[in-house]
C-alpha cells in the first residue's frame, strides 16, 4: 500500500505538472533536470548549479543574443553568504525561425547551462543548502513561436 | 477493495491531468483570434501573425496564417500589443496597434490601419489647406515681384 501511494503521488505530480519530481519537470515542450556538481563541498568552494534543457520533438530554445525573442536565462536567490560567479551558455545554432529569415541563436538538441557559485565560508559542515529558481525560455517550432514559460528548479548543496 | 479504488482514482486523476496539465500551462493567458485577409497575399499559409510586447519589444507568439487567413493567438499574456503581418519572405507587411488585450478577444482585423483613413484625410486637406494658405500669404512677399 505505501508503495501504491508513492506511485500515485509521482503519476498525479507528474499529470499535474506542478510539483517537480525531485529535481526534474517535464513541459509540454521542454524538460528540465537540474543537478549540482560535486553533490558536496566545503565552506568556501565553488559549486556548479546545473540545469539540463532537452527540447521536445522539434522544438528549438532560443539562445542568447536572439534578438526579439526571449532568451533562456536561470534566476534564483543565493543564500547569505555565497556568491554567484558568470553563468555559462554553450554555443548556439544559428537557424531561421518563424516570422523572420534572419539567422537566430537557438538550441535544438539537449544543453546545459552552468551557474556557477561558492559556498559561504561561514557554512556549516553539514549543513545542506536549498536554492530554489526558475528557467525562463522561449520555444519555437517550425511553424510557431510558443510565449515564453517558466520551469521551477531547484538544487541542493551539501556542505562537508 | 481499496486498493482497487484507489488505482482507479490514480488512473482518472493522471488522465483527466493530461489536459489538467496543458490548462495549467497556459493559466493566466488569453486568445486573442482575427484575420489578416485584407492584407495578406495568397497562399494565406505562407504569412504569419506576431504579437510584438510593447513593454519589451520581444515577440510574444508568432503563428502561421490559416488557409483562410485566420489567426489565433493562444498563449498571449494580457497587455499591450503590436501585430505584425509577417510575409514568406519575413518582411513586415504591416503592423497593427498598439492593441490592449486584457481578456480574450475575437475578430482582430489586420488591415495596416486602413480604419484610420478618415482621420488621414482630414489630416491632408488641413496641410493642403495650410499650404494654400502659406502661398497666398507669401505671395506679396515673393521675389520675383
Amino acid at each position: 500500500m505505501p508503495i501504491l501511494i508513492a506511485v500515485a503521488t509521482v503519476v498525479l505530480a507528474a499529470a499535474f505538472g506542478q510539483l517537480p519530481a525531485q529535481n526534474s519537470t517535464a513541459g509540454e515542450r521542454v524538460s528540465v533536470t537540474a543537478s549540482t556538481q560535486p553533490d558536496s563541498a566545503g565552506p568556501g568552494e565553488s559549486v556548479s548549479l546545473l540545469v539540463e534543457i532537452t527540447p521536445k520533438d522539434d522544438m528549438r530554445v532560443f539562445a542568447p543574443g536572439a534578438r526579439d525573442f526571449t532568451a533562456v536565462s536561470l534566476s534564483f536567490t543565493a543564500p547569505r553568504g555565497f556568491s554567484i560567479g558568470k553563468p555559462k551558455y554553450p554555443v548556439p545554432e544559428r537557424q531561421t525561425v518563424p516570422g523572420t529569415k534572419r539567422q537566430t541563436p537557438v538550441y535544438d538538441s539537449r544543453f546545459q547551462l552552468e551557474q556557477p557559485i561558492t559556498i559561504s565560508k561561514r557554512a556549516k559542515p553539514g549543513d545542506t543548502v536549498r536554492i530554489v529558481g526558475s528557467v525562463t525560455y522561449q520555444v519555437c517550432d517550425e511553424r510557431t513561436t510558443f510565449a515564453k514559460s517558466s520551469a521551477p528548479v531547484f538544487w541542493t548543496v551539501n556542505v562537508r | 477493495m481499496c486498493s482497487k479504488r484507489l488505482v482507479a482514482c490514480i488512473v482518472a486523476a493522471a488522465v483527466a491531468g493530461i489536459p489538467a496539465a496543458a490548462v495549467h500551462a497556459r493559466q493566466g493567458t488569453i486568445i486573442v483570434t482575427g484575420t489578416a485577409r485584407k492584407e495578406a497575399k495568397r497562399p494565406y499559409t505562407d504569412n504569419s501573425v506576431r504579437a510584438r510586447s510593447v513593454a519589451d519589444g520581444t515577440v510574444a507568439m508568432s503563428v502561421p496564417l490559416d488557409a483562410t487567413a485566420g489567426f489565433t493567438l493562444y498563449e498571449l499574456q494580457p497587455g499591450n500589443y503590436l501585430l505584425e503581418l509577417v510575409n514568406r519572405e519575413g518582411k513586415v507587411v504591416c503592423t497593427e496597434g498598439p492593441l490592449t488585450f486584457t481578456k480574450a478577444t475575437k475578430d482582430v482585423s489586420i488591415n495596416c490601419g486602413r480604419d484610420r483613413r478618415p482621420l488621414l484625410l482630414l489630416l491632408g486637406a488641413a496641410a493642403a489647406a495650410g499650404i494654400t494658405a502659406g502661398i497666398v500669404a507669401n505671395d506679396p512677399a515673393s521675389p520675383s515681384r
